[in-house]
């Protein structure tokens, strides 16, 4: 992608600043008194499953909806009561939301002819952002004639060709193929990295929100649980929902007793373990988690170092790249380790240890403190 | 791809001889008279001479008549569209179930038997001191189209995705640029279609000048009924044969200006947990956009609920508002011969009209979709052809085969007559049926055992009998409520609508109104029920599939 005369519209459009918004429908509250600040330039990604009221918040920054309750404002003026066409901001739309009446560059060029720009440079910038998505010679195509991953280009073409100081895209990959979702996602980043603009994104594939986001948003319910950059997030979640969310879990009901050995002690199915996951309470009932890639397993059964539980192999799975043994733990609890390249040399049936780093058993209380 | 006709194509002989008994062999006896100078007609030695059209070309009072058909005809088709389009606008906006609901409202009158309809009018036009003026023609015209508009333009517009419109908006469009540029050029099908329909029927009304416009409006129509009334077969068949081109032109013409394809993929998209109305904000063209639907669902259903009201008069002739209250009218129908012996013909005829064009649909329909018959295109055009040319022709020209069969007014005129009318209908549902099911279940029964008759009776006819059933009630009505045909094929005992007809041209009794008011309730009924039986076998259905 080429992306001439973009990285001079960097600059941003300022915060965007969500305060207390709530929305229902109806009697039900799809989103319940949301507030946020998203700095300028940003790539925040809302994360959540169906229902969780991502896809209203973005219609909401957007225009398309008027919340119930709130404000919502971009570098200090409130935009709240004003109507889609007047906010500047782009759209990329789940169904793309192509004109079938339109050619691709009769698409692409709408939004300068709606604000009267002369045809001359409205030509040249729709044949500019054809090529920065890689379209460069279809403008005369009608969008049914074109595969899912070009009217999502056009799609996106045309929400940025009036260069708007925000770009809002409602899962924009969602209906195309593994590979190519890939491939966009990562041409998208560079697009965004390139020319500075805010981008929300709202998706529920985690790993599309890793790949793309400076920012990741999760939501649950109408809320926001929580916001952080990607790498943070996974490290140190929360709360168990997020955890969840962001990648595989190894889980067991637990109960934490008094700090020990530099961490927390723990009493669990497996006999006691120790935590030194951030900022872990030490005291009551919870859960403990391990993500399954900070496993370690070897032959035999466990010695009295921390952290070490005896385990029976119920599955070894090579998957080329990568492996997966399946684990019965004490308890019948069942687990599960992932690793690169080959696997370990452990038999299935046969009895391992399995351990791990005590900054990796993260601990979450049931009052929901960490 | 060679065509190999396989053993399936056998079947749509019986529709074949039947469509050209009926249909193709009357029309070519109207054409040959309209080549007679005198009119006669004669397979054996015809005469070629252009003596009646050279007529039509000569006398202004022919193209008065030509020019007045044509431009009522589009007069009506304007009207109706620029009703239509507004109402369709915010039915399609509105959330499902009342769309539902308010397209249930729109459709009634068409559910309702047209003479009730122009009965209606008859009450009610006087006291607008309009009766009997081309006015009074062109309302009781748009009256009778606004059904079949609405009905087109709300399926064309509830295809528009409104994720269109949001995507326009966010582009900078406002809600008058985002209609005029993005909403308005994706129902130009629609419209092209809707339109077409219309003006094509428009051409062809008989029964609203007749008796809405009076002797003075005379149209093609009114003119060839006329005109065979007094036997001057080569001026009337002349004039049909003009009919019938310009129509096919008109509906050739319409589709190549209007009918581009370009339109067709409309973005269906999901719109997940999104509320239809979030775009609609009142302001003033929306609003006054609601007013207008409100006026439009008031045209529509008033003329019916008058009809209600005047059939409860205790007055011997017909008043409005309704004196007193009494169901006099309806004991009198119950005692009187002659309006019971002409429902009793009505039923008759209906009945076996829904059962000799859902059987001959269905032979046609298994042998258009499987036979992999040659000139399988122009095959289906020439069963759908009946619905295109104007009733008024396939009336005089059937009355005209008929009178040489010594057919009119038995059983077997009538029932020609209306299947013919059905056949099309049927045909294209069942056809739809039978290509929306293939023929993959079909033959994973023969796989497992079953022969190909068998096969075809526990999988394909279990799997189409409800839409046969729907062709069947559509045939049904089409008979129950056809008068043109009817008025041409009866001699003494006539039919329901006929006897309406007779009544409403002689005298006015309340009768008329307590007749209507029943031909409503029975549509009502009817409908209910068929509301009821849906609603119970989807819920089956769900039940079915653990939902």
């Amino acid at each position: 992608m080429n992306h001439s005369g973009y990285a001079a519209s960097s600059g941003q459009g300022g915060e965007l600043a969500i305060e207390n918004v709530t929305h229902r429908y109806g009697t039900v509250n799809v989103l319940n008194n949301i507030s946020a600040r998203i700095p300028g330039g940003e790539f925040l990604t809302l994360l959540g499953a169906s229902g969780s009221g991502k896809t209203t918040l973005l219609r909401i920054i957007g225009g398309l909806i008027t919340p119930s309750e709130g404000r919502i404002s971009v570098a200090g003026r409130d935009i709240t009561g004003l109507p889609p066409e007047r906010r500047d901001i782009g759209f990329v739309f789940q169904s793309y939301a192509l004109f079938p009446h339109m050619t691709v560059g009769e698409n692409v060029a709408f939004s300068l002819s709606v604000r009267g720009i002369p045809k001359q440079e409205s030509s040249r910038r729709v044949e500019e952002s054809l090529e920065l998505v890689g379209l460069k010679g279809l403008s005369g195509r009608y969008p049914g004639q074109l595969s899912g991953g070009q009217q999502q280009r056009v799609a996106l073409a045309r929400a940025l060709v009036f260069k708007p100081n925000m770009l809002l895209l409602d899962e924009p990959l969602g209906a195309l193929d593994r590979q190519l979702r890939q491939q966009l996602a990562v041409e998208l980043r560079s697009l965004q990295r390139r020319s500075g603009i805010t981008m929300i994104y709202v998706t529920h594939d985690q790993e599309e929100a890793f790949t793309m986001s400076t920012l990741v948003a999760v939501m649950t319910n109408g809320a926001i649980r929580q916001m952080a950059p990607p790498a943070d997030l996974y490290r140190s979640p929360s709360d168990l929902t997020v955890a969840q969310f962001v990648g595989d879990l190894n889980e067991a009901a637990c109960e934490a007793a008094g700090t020990a050995d530099g961490g927390v002690r723990i009493q669990s199915p497996f006999g006691p373990l120790v935590s030194t996951y951030t900022s872990a309470s030490s005291h009551g009932r919870g859960v403990c988690a391990v993500r399954p890639e900070h496993l370690r397993l070897r032959p035999g059964e466990p010695s009295d170092a921390v952290n070490e539980i005896g385990a029976t192999v119920r599955a070894v799975i090579f998957g080329g790249s990568w492996h997966r043994v399946d684990l019965e733990l004490p308890s019948g609890v069942v687990w599960r380790a992932e690793g690169r390249g080959e696997p370990p040399a452990v038999e299935e049936g046969g009895r391992v240890t399995v351990s791990f780093d005590p900054e990796r058993l993260m601990l979450f209380m049931n009052n929901g403190a960490r | 791809m060679r065509h190999r006709p396989n053993r399936a194509a056998l079947l749509v002989l019986p529709g074949l001889i039947f469509l050209s008994a009926t249909f193709i062999y009357p029309l070519i006896g109207l054409f040959l008279r309209s080549m007679d100078p005198e009119g006669r007609l004669s397979f054996t030695a015809p005469r070629f001479a252009l003596l009646n059209y050279a007529g039509l070309l000569s006398d202004p009072l022919y193209q008065v008549i030509l020019k007045n058909t044509f431009i009522v005809a589009a007069v009506a088709t304007v009207v109706t569209l620029v009703l239509a389009y507004p109402v369709c606008y915010f039915m399609s906006r509105l959330p499902g179930r009342w769309a539902k609901v308010l397209l249930i409202l729109a459709l009634f009158p068409f559910w309702t038997s047209i003479l009730v309809r122009l009965f209606a009018f008859t009450q009610i036009l006087p006291h607008f001191g309009v009766m009997y003026t081309t006015t009074a023609t062109v309302i009781g015209m748009v009256y009778y189209l606004l059904p079949y508009m609405i009905a087109v333009l709300y399926a064309t517009m509830v295809g528009i995705d409104n994720e269109l419109i949001n995507a326009a908006r966010t582009l900078g469009a406002n809600m008058r640029q985002a209609m005029l540029r993005i909403f308005m050029p994706l129902t130009k099908p629609g419209v092209a279609v809707g339109s077409t329909m219309v003006f094509v029927i428009s051409l062809g009304f008989f029964l609203t000048p007749a008796l809405l416009g009076g002797g003075s409006d005379l149209t093609v129509s009114t003119y060839i009924q006329q005109q065979v009334n007094i036997a001057k077969w080569g001026r009337a068949s002349a004039m049909g044969t003009v009919l019938l081109v310009l129509t096919l032109v008109a509906y050739y013409g319409f589709n190549r200006l209007f009918g581009s394809d370009k339109g067709g993929i409309l973005g269906g998209g999901s719109q997940k947990g999104v509320s239809r109305t979030e775009g609609l904000r009142m302001t003033w063209p929306v609003a006054s956009g609601f007013v207008l639907t409100i006026a439009v669902f008031a045209f529509l259903l008033a003329p019916l609920v008058i009809v209600v009201l005047l059939s409860f008069t205790s007055t011997t002739y017909l008043s409005f508002p309704p004196k007193g209250f009494s169901g006099r009218w309806y004991t009198g129908f119950f005692t009187d011969r002659d309006w019971l012996g002409s429902a009793w013909l009505s039923l008759k005829v209906a009945a076996l009209t829904a059962v000799t064009a859902t059987i001959l649909g269905l032979l046609t329909a298994i042998g258009l979709v499987r036979g992999n018959l040659p000139f399988q295109r122009f095959m289906s055009a020439m069963f759908l052809a009946p619905l295109i040319v104007p009733v008024i022709l396939i009336a005089v020209s059937l009355f005209d085969i008929a009178n040489r069969f010594h057919l009119v007014g038995t059983l077997t005129g009538y029932v020609a007559g209306h299947a013919l009318l059905a056949l099309p209908v049927t045909v294209l549902i069942a056809s739809n049926a039978l290509r929306s099911i293939g023929t993959e279940l079909e033959l994973a029964a023969r796989t497992l055992g079953a022969s190909r008759v068998r096969a075809f009776l526990s999988v394909t006819a279990r799997m189409i009998a409800p839409s046969l059933a729907v062709a069947a009630i559509f045939a049904f009505v089409t008979s129950w409520d056809e008068p043109v045909v009817a008025l041409f094929m009866s001699t003494g005992r006539s039919t329901l609508p006929v006897h309406i007809f007779n009544h409403i041209q002689t005298e006015v009794s309340p009768m008329v109104a307590a007749v209507s008011t029943m031909l409503m309730a029975v549509v009502l009924l009817g409908g209910l029920f068929y509301a009821l039986v849906s609603a119970l076998r989807r819920r089956r259905l769900q039940a079915g599939f653990g939902g």
